[in-house]
């Protein structure tokens, strides 16, 4: 056989198999893969709309989710509708934009009549730990609490300014040392949170 | 060369990181946490180890000429094979590693170690060439982690040890921090075990 057919039937036998390997386990493990991201979701749906579940049982927080909250895609953004105590009337939508180093997602919970915030949560995001990286700790979410956004309003939906000089009831304190993080997620809600608001009243109206 | 000469090597005289300079970008990137770094050298213990196997298993009847691509589509097999299964049983620890897991393929530890011993010696030493570069790897890795997350996070596989009046280092846990420890290791190493001595001893 000549040397360079050869070396072709070579690389192609070991491309056949170096391909069918990975596939056969995707194959096996896909399934598992989707459910944890389902459970995931499951988990910070839940958490934001305070509604208690046992985390630590997968099966029970599956079974409350698909109790407590009606999952609804509307223009092509899928939003998740309270049905129980305490998140009857509460709307919750996943958004995300860019960060300081990479993308940061997070959970935003509004009310759906007055779109007044009622949680939020960063899930994911790559900003510097002890900077940026403290968008996570409790007391800088809990800060938005009670705002009410208008998506229709001139101007930024809320404003991270300095501690200690708030002037409207849209302003929260800025996290000192992580000036740029502060930005972002300012501009994270002037376009995905007020994309979201408006795509919500749309529907409302329609 | 015997099994224990290929350990010594692995792990110590020829270390990939402080010796080699081999992985580095690794390095700087995933030893901020315990729990990520030791994944991370697990995971490339087992490429290591596997891939220099089959590329020694293969290594008669490879074509030379296409030895290279080769040894790139099995490296490349065993990272994907890794990364799957960290998403499907590891998922909290495969999100944090993020985009590392993949770039293992471009480590040139594990090239390196398949093109200079494993297509030149049979399966067996070059299964323990594998092992023993990849725990070289770990231990530099682990020791540097150990800083960045106590001095940084104040805690050990997540688990705080440090009291709360203690100012966390802030900077060892960003990359300026990796950086400065990869400097001390090879500077330590390279003092208690100069390259030159070591080169003689062999």
């Amino acid at each position: 056989m000549p040397r360079t057919l050869r070396s072709v039937l070579f690389m192609a036998t070991v491309c056949a198999v170096c391909t069918a390997v990975p596939a056969m386990v995707r194959a096996a493990t896909s399934r598992r893969v989707e459910a944890l991201e389902r459970l995931a979701t499951y988990r910070n749906v839940l958490s934001i709309l305070a509604i208690p579940v046992d985390h630590g049982h997968p099966a029970a927080v599956e079974s409350v989710f698909i109790a407590c909250v009606r999952e609804q895609v509307i223009g092509g953004r899928t939003f998740w509708f309270g049905l129980e105590a305490p998140a009857v009337g509460v709307v919750a939508f996943a958004v995300r934009g860019p960060g300081f180093w990479g993308p940061i997602h997070g959970i935003v919970a509004v009310s759906e009549n007055d779109h007044r915030i009622v949680g939020i949560l960063f899930t994911r995001h790559e900003e510097t730990p002890g900077l940026g990286g403290r968008i996570r700790e409790p007391w800088f979410g809990e800060q938005f609490h009670g705002i009410t956004l208008d998506p229709h309003r001139q101007g930024p939906l809320v404003r991270l300014i300095r501690q200690g000089s708030r002037e409207h009831a849209w302003d929260v304190d800025a996290i000192t040392g992580a000036t740029e993080t502060s930005k972002k997620i300012q501009s994270l809600f002037d376009s995905d949170v007020r994309q979201a608001l408006l795509t919500l009243s749309e529907a409302g109206r329609s | 060369m015997t099994s224990r000469h290929i350990f010594v090597d692995g792990v110590f005289r020829q270390n990939a990181v402080y010796r080699q300079i081999l992985g580095i970008c690794s390095t700087l990137a995933v030893t901020n946490l315990l729990s990520n770094t030791l994944v991370m050298s697990l995971g490339l213990v087992f490429v290591t180890a596997m891939s220099s196997l089959t590329v020694s298993l293969l290594r008669t009847v490879t074509p030379s000429r296409i030895r290279m691509m080769v040894q790139v589509m099995i490296i490349a097999t065993y990272v994907i094979v890794i990364d799957l299964v960290l998403q499907a049983f590891l998922p909290e620890i495969s999100r944090r590693l993020g985009p590392y897991v993949g770039l293992i393929i471009t480590n040139c530890i594990i090239m390196g170690r398949a093109e200079a011993f494993a297509a030149k010696n049979p399966p067996w030493p070059s299964f323990l060439d594998g092992v023993a570069m990849g725990l070289g790897y770990t231990v530099v890795l682990m020791s540097i982690a150990v800083v960045r997350e106590l001095m940084g996070f104040g805690s050990l596989f997540g688990i705080t040890v440090l009291p709360p009046w203690f100012t966390r280092w802030t900077i060892l846990t960003m990359a300026p921090g990796a950086f400065f420890m990869v400097g001390i290791v090879i500077w330590v190493m390279n003092t208690l075990d100069p390259p030159g001595r070591a080169g003689q001893a062999r």
